[in-house]
């Protein structure tokens, strides 16, 4: 799923979503913006999505976001570094817009009482150059 | 690692087959070329470790029958390419010292290459590594419904012509070498349209994203298959090109391994190419669990 895709499906679903292109911009943004839910990819240039999670869980506005990892690797001992990092859950793309949009609701209407969507980071590695 | 692997070139002088065995060198073999059936069978006879020959009809018009007997009595295992003419080389069919592949002359390149890969490509990749890069392919472009492989997979030569757009991955690890995925701009605008019906026409850029993206979760999917027989792989972020027309050269000898998949007139092409790996540890048992396609697992 790329991350136009993936901006366009949360859109749809009344969303408002914040883009990053690696890691650390991530980080960046999410310093400047009150998300409610983290989808990360990991192999990003710059500061990869583990590295990434690992700094957003020591801010304490972030302590317990909902952060999804959803990537193509596959090993699930890979995933046992996203758990040790912080992340709640690991997807393996391609996934199902379906799909990642249960997991989305349940993460989000699990911690919190409003129907609304909020807001949702999105960090996904981007060709060089673009916005 | 195909140094070794030779292959005999049997053509009259002046024959037709110079451009296969600049293939067969382009792919990696050794080519020693030898004028008559007598000449191929001395050589085969002194060094019957020899992986394939490739014969033209012109210079087998006499004694091929016998020069297919006393082949496969002295080198069971060597795979043979025979040239046909319109009219020729018909009493070998039925022998059970055929040929493996009959092929009409003059040689198509594309046929060539269909032929040496179904014959040869063991030799350099275990099928088992065909299978997942085109199950791989499928998978992720399956998304999209419609895709299917188109034409079998090949082995090509360590350089190839590159698309409008193409993404490279390059991994290391256990294994190491590359995967590039390559469209033209006007099959990329086509895969977008059909990965984000009603979206505004694609930017450049995001037409790279999605080329990149290919590439990534197609790689994903292989690596799936080596992580499976706990053979460490590690992937890097895409490299974009666009220079269409222009050729990326590999280094090594190891031709890559070449899909297409199409879905009506857009098309998908990929290049894996393995500059290293063990092959004793590939064909290991499956004894670590990776993740399904789509599955979310909650940490």
């Amino acid at each position: 799923m790329v991350r136009s895709q993936l901006r366009t499906g949360l859109e749809a679903k009344g969303a408002r979503v914040v883009e990053a292109e690696n890691g650390s911009e991530g980080l960046w943004r999410a310093r400047e913006n009150a998300v409610d839910l983290v989808v990360s990819d990991i192999h990003m240039p710059v500061m990869d999505g583990i590295r990434m999670v690992e700094e957003l869980r020591k801010l304490p506005e972030y302590a317990t976001t909902p952060i999804f990892i959803l990537t193509s690797d596959a090993a699930a001992q890979r995933a046992d570094e996203g758990k040790k990092a912080g992340a709640n859950a690991w997807i393996l793309k391609p996934v199902k817009a379906e799909l990642l949009w249960k997991a989305i609701e349940k993460a989000l209407f699990g911690r919190a009482s409003s129907a609304s969507v909020g807001t949702i980071g999105v960090a996904s590695p981007a060709p060089s150059g673009s916005k | 690692m195909s140094a070794d692997k030779q292959v005999l070139v049997v053509d009259a002088p002046n024959g037709a087959l110079s451009f296969v065995m600049e293939e067969l060198n382009d792919l990696g073999f050794r080519v020693i070329w030898v004028p008559t059936l007598p000449s191929a069978l001395d050589f085969i006879e002194a060094r019957p470790s020899l992986s394939l020959i490739v014969a033209s009809a012109a210079a087998t018009k006499v004694g091929g029958l016998e020069f297919l007997a006393r082949v496969r009595d002295f080198a069971p295992d060597v795979r043979i390419i025979w040239g046909v003419r319109d009219g020729s080389a018909e009493p070998p069919l039925a022998q059970s010292n055929a040929p493996d592949s009959l092929l009409p002359e003059p040689f198509r390149r594309d046929e060539l290459r269909a032929a040496i890969s179904d014959l040869l490509a063991e030799h350099f990749y275990p099928p088992a590594i065909a299978a997942a890069v085109k199950s791989a392919a499928l998978e992720v472009l399956g998304v999209v419904s419609g895709f299917e492989v188109e034409g079998g997979a090949f082995l090509v030569a360590n350089q190839t012509a590159l698309s409008d757009l193409s993404a490279v991955i390059p991994f290391t690890g256990d294994v190491s070498g590359h995967l590039m995925v390559g469209l033209t701009m006007d099959d990329a605008r086509a895969l977008y349209a059909a990965f984000l019906p009603g979206a505004q026409p694609a930017r450049i850029d995001r037409m790279e994203d999605l080329v990149g993206e290919l590439c990534n979760q197609i790689l994903g999917r292989i690596n799936a298959f080596f992580t499976e027989r706990s053979v460490s792989i590690q992937h890097a972020t895409p490299i974009f090109i666009r220079a269409a027309g222009s050729t990326l050269r590999y280094p090594g000898r190891q031709p890559s391994f070449a899909v297409t998949l199409k879905r009506g007139e857009a098309r998908v092409s990929l290049e894996y190419y393995l500059a290293h790996f063990d092959r004793a540890k590939l064909q290991a048992p499956v004894t670590t669990r990776v993740l399904r396609l789509g599955e979310i697992r909650y940490l």
